[in-house]
């Protein structure tokens, strides 16, 4: 595995194809995950959730870098450890209650009233499950079509990668798209939750 | 789908300000598009989801999978034996072998003997913080008597020394009979809810919580109290002063001893920037023998059981 010399590198390699990506995931798990377990558990003595924390800034870092939404205000790194001790935090918000106490009351995200009230969030929380089981009903293709865009790669590389022309994944994206809005309308629970909402 | 475009352009806010008011009062009065852009927005979000799940997948088989190589320090380059740490280590450990030969009394000890040991003058600020306690004999709850002069001009009390956040011992949750106290429906069901994050240990989520309520209603001493507690567990010792302090100065009967006592540890959390208010409360406290936290203070202060 051949190590990156600056973080131009990491973010040109994350912003390309599956194997330049799985590279990139490779060294920062090597070279950089030491470190910031060892910032996370400084703050709080939990492994596993030090842990997940790890992956799941990881993965988000991975994805900004990958669709282009990282700036650059930082070094990676330092991005990276930010991410990951949010992610800690937030997983902290969401321990399990103790006993005698209803696990729904306790998840709900900060500063009701700034962003939507209780319900509001609670509403667009369960529409999100319901689009997450639409998309798994999504053929192979599409799905691969739509996260890779989601991920920011252009309709040409998407080509490269799915081995079609590029006007196909154009159309295809689109169809995909409209596959995935037919069957969210197809739930009638999500419509209703939506006119709930406006 | 027949404005999918549009909402794309919405969402990615690549819309000019003109075009981005003119969809906005087209949204106001055309309820349809309004929930298409919504559920447009919400589908952007899941595939936003996907993507990272994905990702995390990865992550966790790359993890379990290891490429053979030995990790790099975070500059890319392998790591380099450096010798600043180390020399750091060294000067440090002269100082403080040097500190301790020249001043063999515990900085720490809040009752040590004061004929032992060099005091550095106090400076006025400090003779004017630094009441002095009465002069008279007070009794610890074992009846023996205690007459000796604080003195912290070198450090604060020993048993505030590794962390203010050993002596915390939080309130019951409810703290007090509160949650009847005529508020309205959502400020009662908000503040219930910060309580139960309390409960759980989840600080951040209570603290959150807890400005919701107060941000609907300022006068919420409970909902202050909850900040002020996640605060300092959360050790965002200022956040937890001021609202302590807040507290305090409401002087609501039966409480506010219970309140100087949290805020003399916020206070002691912030060693030694606070020192005079630390001393204020310190001396407060030990000077009043009915104040219901003068006895555990005092055991603190004495190690005395």
């Amino acid at each position: 595995m051949a190590a990156f010399e600056n973080d131009r590198q990491i973010i040109s390699a994350l912003q390309g194809d599956n194997q330049s990506v799985d590279h990139a995931l490779s060294w920062i798990i090597a070279a950089w995950k030491a470190p910031v377990m060892k910032l996370l558990l400084e703050k709080f003595a939990d492994e596993p959730a030090a842990e997940d924390a790890f992956i799941e800034g990881l993965a988000a870092m991975a994805h900004n870098v990958g669709r282009g939404a990282f700036r650059g205000d930082s070094k990676l790194y330092s991005y990276l450890s930010s991410i990951c001790v949010n992610k800690f935090l937030d997983q902290l918000k969401k321990q399990p209650a103790r006993s005698g106490i209803e696990p729904d009351i306790l998840e709900i995200p900060d500063f009701p009233g700034m962003n939507g009230d209780f319900e509001s969030l609670e509403k667009e929380e369960e529409i999100r499950r319901l689009l997450n089981l639409a998309f798994d009903r999504l053929g192979e293709e599409c799905r691969t079509i739509l996260l890779l865009r989601a991920k920011g790669v252009k309709p040409e590389e998407i080509a490269g990668i799915v081995n079609l022309q590029y006007q196909t994944v154009k159309n295809k994206t689109h169809n995909c798209r409209r596959e995935f809005r037919e069957l969210a309308m197809a739930n009638p629970v999500i419509m209703d939750k939506i006119k709930e909402l406006i | 789908m027949k404005n999918f475009d549009r909402i794309d352009r919405f969402l990615k806010n690549e819309m000019s300000e003109k075009e981005r008011q003119s969809f906005l009062r087209e949204m106001a009065a055309d309820k349809e598009l309004a929930r298409e852009t919504k559920l447009q927005q919400l589908e952007e979000a899941v595939l936003e989801d996907q993507a990272v799940l994905d990702l995390k997948k990865r992550i966790r088989s790359l993890q379990e999978n290891p490429a053979p190589e030995s990790p790099k320090g975070p500059s890319g380059k392998p790591r380099r034996f450096r010798i600043w740490p180390w020399l750091l280590v060294v000067v440090a450990t002269i100082v403080i072998w040097q500190y301790m030969i020249h001043d063999p009394v515990d900085p720490g000890n809040f009752m040590q003997n004061q004929d032992t040991g060099e005091q550095p003058d106090p400076t006025p600020e400090d003779e004017k913080q630094e009441q002095p306690l009465n002069g008279e004999e007070k009794e610890s709850e074992t009846g023996k008597e205690i007459n000796e002069i604080p003195d912290i001009s070198r450090g604060r009390p020993q048993a505030f020394n590794d962390s203010p956040q050993f002596i915390y011992q939080g309130p019951d949750w409810p703290p007090k009979e509160n949650i009847e106290r005529g508020l309205s429906p959502e400020e009662n069901l908000g503040l219930l809810k910060a309580i139960r994050a309390m409960e759980a240990d989840s600080f951040i989520l209570a603290r959150n919580l807890a400005r919701g309520v107060l941000k609907s209603d300022s006068t919420s001493l409970e909902a202050r109290e909850v900040i002020a507690h996640a605060s300092f567990l959360l050790k965002d010792y200022k956040t937890a002063t001021a609202q302590f302090q807040v507290l305090v100065d409401s002087a609501v009967p039966n409480y506010v001893q219970e309140w100087e006592w949290y805020l003399l540890l916020s206070y002691a959390a912030q060693w030694p920037e606070q020192k005079a208010n630390f001393t204020k409360y310190l001396n407060l406290i030990l000077n009043d023998p009915e104040h219901d936290y003068h006895k555990a203070l005092l055991r603190y202060y004495t190690g005395r059981q």
